[in-house]
């Protein structure tokens, strides 16, 4: 067994908090830079994340554990997103404070250079679908399977969004000349 | 640049994202846990307490003790149920008075035990 499967373990027979806290510190980067491209604000991102590794802790005994727990993450983080949608029943506005001051990105993010800084502006511009799949699919690993279960969207829809998005974010790139400066 | 290239390019910027430092998240989850955890203990001690002092309310300690006694020596499960049969066959409902304080008790337990089962 694995350490993340270990760990899943600990947590389930002795509802161990530091085996699921070291869950959290496994997989709370990449949640937390899903949900920041969904939400465009850092403040409701990381609420949403809490939420998403309690409702985890809360709900760890219906994990099966055949399927990807990190995709399993990322589907209560996708749901937890959707109900906030709902609940405020507003689009989500991009903050000044998302894009455009330097010194939070630093502050935020491990480390990013400006073509991930240009990508993250660009994605601003996707709709939440187009940026899920994508996220998913390019920056996660995930097969337009695993997306589509996920997602809970048919596997179609995850191909055509990715697709689009894709086209959207190339034209934005060319523009901007953030593909010329990754090349 | 052609097209193909273009989406090469896209792909590869795409699958490095830029990840979101710690920073104390992982802390700040760890207390939402606890302190689910503690209110969690707390409510189940509370009912668990309060149905406790129903029961001590309703019946005599000694009698309380004679009814655990008794649950402890039927906790096998054919005992139980030949138990719980017996219990039926011979039950008479003309000899049935409930009284406010056992009714009262009988609510207080249901509500004790249904809060024990509803996650916090």
């Amino acid at each position: 067994m694995n350490e993340e499967g270990s760990l899943i373990l600990r947590t389930l027979t002795h509802r161990d908090n530091d085996a699921f806290s070291a869950l959290v510190r496994m997989h709370q980067n990449k949640i937390r830079a899903y949900l920041v491209r969904l939400c465009r604000n850092y403040d409701l991102a990381d609420d949403l994340a809490q939420e998403t590794f309690i409702t985890a802790f809360r709900k760890l005994e219906t994990f099966k554990g055949a399927g990807n727990f990190s995709g399993w993450l990322f589907k209560i983080a996708h749901n937890s997103f959707l109900q906030h949608l709902r609940k405020t029943k507003r689009r989500i506005e991009i903050t000044e404070q998302f894009t455009d001051q330097q010194e939070i990105l630093t502050e935020k993010y491990e480390a990013i250079s400006t073509e991930q800084i240009d990508i993250e502006k660009a994605l601003t511009q996707l709709n939440p679908d187009e940026t899920a799949t994508i996220t998913l699919s390019h920056s996660f690993g995930f097969s337009h399977q695993e997306v589509s279960d996920i997602l809970n969207m048919p596997l179609g829809s995850v191909k055509s969004n990715i697709s689009r998005g894709k086209t959207k974010l190339k034209e934005i790139l060319t523009k901007t000349g953030g593909l010329e400066k990754a090349s | 640049m052609n097209d193909n290239s273009e989406f090469d390019q896209l792909d590869k910027l795409l699958a490095q994202p830029a990840m979101i430092a710690d920073r104390g998240f992982t802390e700040q989850v760890d207390q939402s846990f606890r302190k689910l955890k503690t209110s969690r203990r707390s409510i189940f001690l509370v009912a668990g307490l309060c149905w406790f002092a129903l029961m001590i309310a309703v019946v005599s300690p000694q009698a309380l003790y004679e009814d655990l006694l008794t649950m402890v020596m039927t906790l096998d499960a054919v005992g139980t149920f030949t138990y719980l049969l017996e219990q039926y066959q011979t039950f008479d409902t003309s000899k049935l008075q409930a009284s406010y304080t056992s009714i009262a008790a009988i609510v207080f337990s249901v509500a004790a035990v249904i809060s024990m089962l509803v996650r916090v």
